[in-house]
C-alpha cells in the first residue's frame, strides 16, 4: 500500500516537473496558497497564542482541578519548490481557473501548553515537536459555475515525525506527589496524512471563502504504534502497544472577507477527528498490544475576526486573527492522549505571515 | 512587433514579477500574455463594466497590473479593488491638475485681454515712465 502510494506520488512529481521545465514555470521559496491549513487544525504548522485559556486538569498534576493555561503553537510551512501551469495569475486562494499547481513544503512546528498558576512554578505541561515534508496539489475549477465565483479542488500528502515531551518541572512534581502511579510514556511516531479539499468561493467576488476537507492520518510503521511500549519512567516496565493505526478527520472553514474600507473579515473554523484514546495497560513485555482501542470524536472550533493588512515590509504581510477557541475530546498533548473528554477554551491570536 | 492582449509594459512587468526568465523568448511573452487573457479576460470585462471604467487595452492593462498588489483573496476581489483604486487615483490626479491650472484658465477666460490689469495689480500704484527715468538718474554716483 505504502509502496504503491510512494510510487504514485513520485511519478506525479516527475511528470509534473517535466511539464514544468518545458514551460519554465518552476518556483522556489515562494508562498503559494494551494492547501493552507485551516485555523482550527490542532497540530498544523502555524503560529498562534491561546491566552487566557482554561483547561481541564491534566493527569499527574500536583494540584487537581481545572486551571488557567496558555497554549502556544509556533510553526510555519516553509515552501521549498513547486510549479504552476499558469504563472503570474495566482491569487492568495491559489491557482487561476483551469490552472494546476504543485509544490513541496517543509512543515515545522512545536506546540507548548503551560500551567499558569495552579501548580508551583507554572510548569510546562507538555511540548510536541513536529517536522516533515508536505506535497500539495491544487486545481482551479472554472469560474462562475455552479453558484461559485471561483473554486478549487486540492490534495495533500504529508509525512512527518512527532516527538512529545513532558515538562521537566511537571515531571518532578508528578514524581514527588504521584510516585506510585506516575508513568512516562514515549509518544513518538512517524505518520503520513492524506487529505482532499473542495474550496468554493461564493458570493460577490467570492467574498465567502469555504474550505471543506477530509483526510486520514496513518502510522508509517503500524507495528511500532503511537508510542513505545517500554516506559521511560519507571524504566523497565511495559505497557501494551497501540493497535489502531489511523485517525480520520474532517474540516470546515468559512471566511467572510471584509467589504468596503473595512479591514476585518469574519472566520469560523472547525476540525473534527476520530482520535484514538491511548490505553496504557501494564504488560510483562513489549510484545503485547492492546485490542482495538476506544476512540472519541474530538472537536476543535474557533471563530473570530481576521485583520487584513497591506503595505511594505513584514508588518504589512502579517495578518492577525483574533479568535475564541473551544476544544472537546481526547487531550491532544503528548502522552496525555489517554485522557478523553478533555476541554479547553479561551481567547487567542493567530499570526499569518 | 507581437500583438498582445495587454500593454507591453504591463505584460513585461508581470512576467518579471512572476519569476520569468530574464531573457524571455518571443513565444514566452506571447504565451504569458495569452495566459493572462485566459485567466482574467472575462473577469476584467465583467467587473470593469460594473465599476464604470472605460474598457480599452490601456485601462485593462492598468487594472491587471495593479491586481496583485490589491487586498483580497480571490482574483475577482482583487480586480474590483484595482478598478476602484484606478478610478480614485484618476479623480485625485484630475482634481490636482484642475487646481494647478486655475490661474491660467482664469487668465485665458473670454473677455480678458493679454496684459490687462488684474484685480491684484490694480492695487499697485502706477508709476509714470518719466518718473522712473528720474529715479534711475538720481541713483547714479555724482
Amino acid at each position: 500500500m505504502k509502496g504503491r502510494l510512494a510510487f504514485t506520488v513520485f511519478l506525479m512529481a516527475i511528470l509534473s516537473a517535466t511539464d514544468a521545465a518545458a514551460q519554465k514555470t518552476i518556483w522556489a521559496l515562494e508562498n503559494h496558497g494551494y492547501y493552507n491549513s485551516i485555523l482550527a487544525e490542532p497540530r498544523a504548522a502555524q503560529t498562534m497564542v491561546l491566552f487566557p485559556a482554561g483547561a481541564d486538569s491534566f493527569p499527574f498534576a500536583v494540584n487537581e482541578g481545572a486551571g488557567l493555561v496558555w497554549d502556544i503553537s509556533v510553526g510555519h510551512e516553509v515552501p521549498i519548490v513547486g510549479f504552476s501551469t499558469s504563472k503570474g495569475t495566482e491569487s492568495p486562494t491559489g491557482v487561476a481557473a483551469g490552472a494546476f499547481g504543485l509544490g513541496i513544503w517543509m512543515p515545522l512546528s512545536f506546540h507548548v501548553i503551560e500551567d499558569m498558576g495552579k501548580d508551583d512554578s507554572n510548569p510546562i505541561l507538555n511540548t510536541d515537536y513536529r517536522f516533515g515534508g508536505l506535497l500539495k496539489a491544487q486545481w482551479g475549477l472554472p469560474d462562475n459555475t455552479a453558484g461559485w465565483s471561483s473554486a478549487h479542488v486540492a490534495a495533500k500528502f504529508q509525512f512527518g515525525h512527532e516527538s512529545t515531551h513532558l515538562g521537566d518541572e511537571f515531571t518532578l512534581g508528578a514524581l514527588r506527589v504521584h510516585a506510585a502511579d506516575f508513568i512516562r510514556v514515549n509518544v513518538s511516531y512517524e505518520y503520513y496524512d492524506l487529505g482532499g479539499a473542495f474550496e468554493p468561493n461564493v458570493g460577490m467576488d467570492g467574498r465567502y471563502q469555504i474550505k471543506v476537507r477530509a483526510g486520514d492520518i496513518w502510522l508509517w510503521r503500524p507495528k511500532n504504534g503511537w508510542y513505545g511500549p517500554e516506559l521511560l519512567q519507571p524504566y523497565g516496565r511495559f505497557v501494551a502497544g497501540s493497535s489502531r493505526n489511523h485517525e480520520p478527520y474532517t474540516q470546515f472553514e468559512i471566511y467572510r472577507a471584509p467589504s468596503g474600507n473595512s479591514t476585518l473579515g469574519f472566520i469560523l473554523s472547525a476540525d473534527v477527528r476520530n482520535r484514538t484514546i491511548y490505553q496504557y495497560v501494564d504488560v510483562p513485555d513489549a510484545a503485547r498490544t492492546n485490542p482495538r482501542e476506544p476512540t472519541e470524536w474530538s472537536t476543535n472550533v474557533m471563530g473570530g475576526v481576521r485583520q487584513v493588512r497591506a503595505g511594505a515590509g513584514m508588518m504589512g504581510k502579517l495578518s492577525p486573527t483574533y479568535f475564541l477557541r473551544f476544544y472537546h475530546g481526547v487531550n491532544p498533548n503528548g502522552q496525555f492522549r489517554s485522557q478523553s473528554g478533555f476541554r479547553e477554551f479561551g481567547f487567542g491570536v493567530h499570526f499569518d505571515f | 512587433m507581437a500583438s498582445l492582449n495587454f500593454d507591453e509594459s504591463i505584460v513585461l512587468i508581470l512576467f518579471a514579477q512572476s519569476g520569468g526568465s530574464l531573457a524571455p523568448s518571443h513565444d514566452d511573452i506571447v504565451q504569458f500574455d495569452a495566459g493572462l487573457q485566459k485567466a482574467f479576460g472575462a473577469t476584467l470585462q465583467k467587473i470593469m463594466t460594473e465599476e464604470g471604467l472605460e474598457i480599452d487595452v490601456h485601462s485593462r492593462s492598468l487594472v491587471l497590473g495593479c491586481r496583485p498588489h490589491m487586498p483580497g483573496n480571490t482574483p475577482a476581489a482583487q480586480i474590483r479593488r484595482a478598478c476602484r483604486y484606478v478610478i480614485s487615483a484618476h479623480q485625485a490626479l484630475s482634481a490636482a491638475a484642475a487646481v494647478s491650472l486655475a490661474p491660467l484658465q482664469r487668465a485665458l477666460a473670454p473677455g480678458t485681454k493679454r496684459g490687462a490689469r488684474t484685480r491684484a495689480s490694480r492695487r499697485l500704484k502706477r508709476v509714470a515712465p518719466r518718473a522712473k527715468k528720474r529715479r534711475r538718474h538720481a541713483r547714479r554716483p555724482a
